[in-house]
């Protein structure tokens, strides 16, 4: 008995999905391209890639400004205005991977037409997720998105880690999507549907009946699924080996659009289904983020490569984004806007990080061990600065945007009453200055030993770390504008 | 030149940032010039610091306001505006930025750039720290004081300076992260705004002012700092450079106690009530017993360091006194223990340049070869232990006297305090200065040179001042601690309320009446 939905006409199909269109489009275009094109270091491959990116940035752009919220919906896909900013934000960061990984992987004499089409696939699926307005689409959205990933991190085929991360992710992300489809239809089971809008009409009424510990069941089965997609505690393990493996591009790709992505499907998911089953579920969300906040943080000021620092500190925002999560119930607008607004500043820092670690594997010799970027405030002095720009953005230190995105979802649970929760997680942020500082520590106040290591300039690293950089100061100092967007999208 | 005048505090505030900027599109190699326009600039703040004093009318109210809206959406505005108190803060930091600069010109000889872009930037963060009267502001420009200092501790301080330095940024952001959470919650509790004065109108309940008073002084108590969590202070005044430990001694650990005065204690009456034995007890314990430390210290700044325990706690007891003089004699101690201290390490530094030690027995007897050194030096400990003339007297002699009328077992115990710092500082003058030359090294040390007379005259200056003449300084404040006494012993003024938690979870946002101003 599904009520009947909204069928537009295929030409407004079109119309709205363009994006969506030039995405596939453009991954198409860029392997056919590949087979007229004999020399492996051409960068016409990319070019298409970027290409497609900022043409569907552009129509993303101007769908968002005629869009409008919570509207559009076809059953499957919502064309709202939270899909397309999630959309935009996606783009920059799949446009951040791409920059990185030309000269990453011209230096390894390595430039595959697939890696990049496997990009666009997977930022493909990404659109699907954020847009879902199905729990299958749900579904369909993490495969896509995770298969190409999954490639992608054993990309370097001789590399034994870069092996033992693709499996890794792949295991434990076959196993993730079993427990989602498993949540799935439980879910159908009990409420007879799997479409997200009905869901939350109907969540009252499910919680009331019989079928309530089915449809409880299901959703516990979803949130593990989430937390193991966007690496929550205790369903993160495979997150540092993973990090540490995978082509550095590419681990900036899971780090910052995989995460995005998993996150606003969480959101979606959430605001549908968690919102209106009760207090057992905030209390479970408050305990995830309590326990991913102390482990990431934990963790991370024990790691000597930055890698698996970084992953660490990524599981430790997950944990950050979650705070606002148990406050979804109150005000789940504010929350939207909350998460949204953070994963745009994790996105812009986290992308800038990883920057200049993709610069440190640009040498004769690649290497990950933060006591070797000693020297680095000598050798390239705007390098060290970026650096500590972006570390003190993840610390959270004013005026970055990385503080003002922090405050901003503490501010959201601290408004819903979750004010024990936001003491521990800024006591958690002063114990992330332990490990956040100590790149610096080393760039800036080690002795100068001899210099074994280099760090190659390629424009393409440089304009990532310069957008990155400019935007982690602007929209720390002037966060105005962009805050109005973001509450325009929810 | 008329905007520089309606909009003074913003061209205080913001000079130094630009002298940064210019700094910084300048050439490293060119170190001279780079010290010359830092050097300038930081100089210009202290002339707009000379007119503001001179427009500044003292009548307890915020003045020199300017408001201009920042983050519309969540009500967050770029909110300056200085009462006496404040004026007297940053006339100190504009003192002592150009001095610390002068003083750092041949200590710092590498990275000389970097070194000048973040004594500036410090300098912003500080002036903006006490012209601050947004909540998110205030807190933005504590922050913004972390890095600079951080890296001034790492980059050029001695000894284990990397642990200082660490130490340091962790008590600290620990602390404040804390301050950070208590913002929050109070401005969810007020509505969304971060006004400080719609603050001070909102009666928080008993519970609440208890905790977010708490956490306030947890922030400000560090960087006091109140006995248990002193222990990172003589780690990095010790380890950092001179310019360092003269700005860290003047002017950051005032930022505390101006916490403590601008925020935790009026916001939170009740609470002050409830707090004010333990911080009493505290603070006096901190006299006594930085004393006695500073007593047995082998290293000259290490004995200065423990000495600003002592007197950092003087100024606790005559803010926790809330008694007029009291709290006039504590602002005015906020000054002189700026000035007096930073001169003490002023010369503990040029001593080390001299003689590469710190260590008190290997000097002695060099007065002799350095008699203007040992002359300064000699005022400077007679000012610190308050010798009637000197500023210290005029401003410990307030504090005891009031805090005599309210709390007089606390003011008796602290007087002990006055004559340990006499023992520990007159037997450091002895041993460094008096007696035989027992080292060679001694005979030929150079005496002041030209541009330390220039880094010394100014302070030298301003202790007389204050010494013979505390009426200028005493009348641009004393309504201004009249107007902090006045909030923070209202609490007969708020009806005992048991719990406010139901209205915490769901805050009214159209009770508080905000200002519209223009916009950015």
């Amino acid at each position: 008995m599904l009520p009947q939905l909204q069928q537009p006409d295929w030409y407004t199909l079109f119309h709205v999905g363009l994006p969506w269109l030039v995405i596939f489009g453009a991954a198409a275009i860029a392997l056919l391209t590949a087979a007229f094109i004999e020399d492996d270091r051409s960068v016409i491959i990319p070019i298409v890639a970027l290409a497609g990116i900022a043409v569907a940035f552009a129509i993303s752009w101007q769908r968002w400004l005629t869009g409008s919220v919570g509207a559009a919906a076809t059953g499957m896909l919502i064309f709202d205005k939270l899909s397309f900013f999630v959309w935009l934000i996606i783009f920059l960061a799949a446009a951040f991977s791409i920059l990185l990984s030309i000269p990453y992987l011209s230096a390894r004499g390595f430039i595959k037409a697939e890696y990049y089409s496997l990009i666009l696939f997977s930022t493909f699926g990404m659109g699907c997720l954020v847009a879902a307005g199905d729990l299958l689409m749900v579904y369909l959205g993490i495969e896509t998105m995770s298969l190409a990933v999954y490639v992608l991190a054993g990309y370097l085929r001789e590399r034994p880690a870069s092996n033992e991360s693709a499996l890794k992710y792949f295991l434990i992300g076959a196993f993730a999507s079993a427990f989602l489809l498993m949540g799935i239809a439980f879910i159908f089971g009990s409420a007879g549907t799997t479409n997200l809008s009905i869901l939350a009409s109907r969540a009252q009424e499910i919680m009331m009946s019989e079928n309530r510990t089915f449809y409880l069941f299901g959703m516990a089965m979803l949130l593990i699924g989430f937390g193991f997609k966007v690496a929550a505690v205790p369903f993160h393990a495979w997150a540092p080996d993973v990090y540490d493996g995978a082509p550095t591009p590419v681990t900036t790709f899971m780090a910052t659009a995989v995460k995005a992505a998993a996150f606003v499907a969480f959101f979606r998911v959430g605001m549908a289904a968690f919102r209106f089953s009760g207090d057992v579920w905030i209390n479970v969300l408050t305990a995830l983020s309590i326990i991913t906040m102390f482990v990431g943080n934990l963790a991370a000021i024990a790691q000597d490569n930055i890698k698996r620092m970084l992953a660490y500190s990524s599981i430790a925002h997950a944990g950050y984004i979650l705070v606002a999560f148990p406050a979804i119930a109150n005000d789940p607008q504010g929350v939207g806007r909350a998460v949204l607004f953070y994963l745009f500043a994790y996105i812009l820092m986290t992308a800038g990080a990883f920057a200049i670690v993709v610069a440190m594997g640009l040498g004769k010799e690649e290497y990950v061990e933060i006591n070797r970027l000693a020297g680095l405030s000598k050798r390239r002095p705007f390098m060290a600065i970026a650096l500590s720009l972006f570390l003190v953005s993840l610390l959270g230190i004013p005026p970055t945007v990385g503080f003002f995105g922090k405050y901003y979802l503490f501010l959201t649970a601290v408004k819903s009453g979750f004010v024990w929760l936001v003491v521990i997680a800024v006591i958690n942020s002063a114990l992330s200055a332990y490990y956040y500082l100590r790149p610096i520590v080393v760039m800036y106040f080690g002795r100068e030993e001899e210099v074994q290591v280099e760090e190659p300039l390629s424009p393409a690293v440089v304009a990532v770390i310069a957008l990155a950089g400019l935007g982690v100061a602007y929209f720390g100092i002037f966060p105005a504008n962009l805050l109005a967007i973001v509450s325009r999208s929810v | 030149m008329h905007w520089i005048y309606t909009h003074l505090l913003t061209s205080i505030i913001f000079l130094p940032l630009v002298g940064m900027v210019v700094v910084s599109a300048m050439p490293s190699r060119s170190a001279r010039a780079i010290r010359v326009v830092s050097l300038i600039s930081s100089a210009a703040v202290l002339i707009l610091v000379a007119k503001a004093w001179r427009v500044f009318k003292g009548s307890g109210d915020f003045e020199l306001m300017e408001v201009v809206s920042w983050i519309s959406s969540l009500q967050i505005c770029y909110r300056i505006g200085i009462d006496g108190v404040a004026l007297l803060l940053i006339g100190l930091t504009a003192v002592l930025t150009p001095v610390s600069i002068l003083a750092s010109w041949r200590e710092i000889d590498r990275n000389v750039k970097t070194f000048h872009i973040l004594i500036l930037l410090l300098e912003t963060g500080m002036l903006g720290v006490f012209a601050s009267l947004d909540l998110f502001l205030f807190y933005v420009f504590w922050e913004v004081v972390l890095i600079p200092m951080y890296f001034l501790i790492g980059i050029w301080g001695t000894g284990r300076r990397v642990r200082s330095a660490l130490k340091f940024f962790i008590y600290t952001m620990a602390g404040s992260v804390l301050m950070l959470a208590a913002i929050l919650y109070c401005s969810s509790a007020v509505g969304g705004s971060f006004d400080l004065v719609t603050w001070y109108a909102h009666k928080f309940g008993l519970m609440e002012q208890l905790f977010l008073f708490g956490a306030f002084a947890i922030a400000f108590a560090i960087k006091v700092p109140i006995v248990p969590f002193h222990t990172w202070l003589p780690d990095a005044h010790t380890d950092a450079p001179t310019a360092g430990s003269v700005i860290l001694a003047g002017i950051l650990l005032k930022m505390g106690t101006y916490g403590f005065y601008r925020f935790a204690m009026p916001l939170f009456p009740m609470a002050v009530v409830k707090f004010a034995p333990l911080i009493l007890i505290l603070s006096v314990i901190g006299i006594v017993y930085g004393g006695l430390v500073a007593m047995v210290q082998p290293d000259i700044k290490r004995l200065v360091a423990y000495s600003s325990v002592s007197h950092l706690g003087f100024v606790m007891l005559g803010l926790f006194s809330l008694q007029p003089e009291a709290a006039q004699g504590a602002v005015l101690q906020m000054i002189n223990h700026g000035l007096s201290t930073g001169a003490l390490f002023l010369m503990v530094g040029m001593l080390y340049e001299r003689r590469h030690t710190r260590m008190i027995v290997d000097y002695g007897g060099v007065a002799r070869t350095v008699p203007v050194v040992a002359a300064a030096f000699i005022l400077m400990t007679l000012s610190s232990i308050g010798l009637p003339g000197l500023n210290n007297f005029v401003g410990e002699f307030l504090v005891l006297l009031g805090s005599f009328q309210t709390r007089t077992a606390y003011a008796a115990v602290s007087i002990s305090g006055v004559v340990i710092s006499a023992i520990y500082m007159l037997w450091l003058v002895e041993r460094v200065f008096f007696g035989e030359i027992r080292n060679e090294e001694n005979l030929k040390l150079p005496d002041l040179r030209v541009r330390e007379y220039w880094v010394l005259a100014p302070i030298v200056l301003v202790v007389f001042i204050i010494g013979v003449w505390p009426r200028p300084f005493i009348s641009k404040i004393e309504k201004s601690t009249n107007a902090f006494l006045t909030l923070s012993k209202r609490v007969e003024m708020i009806e005992p309320v048991s719990s406010q938690e139901s209205e915490v979870r769901s805050p009214k946002a159209e009770k508080v009446d905000v200002q519209n101003p223009p916009p950015l």
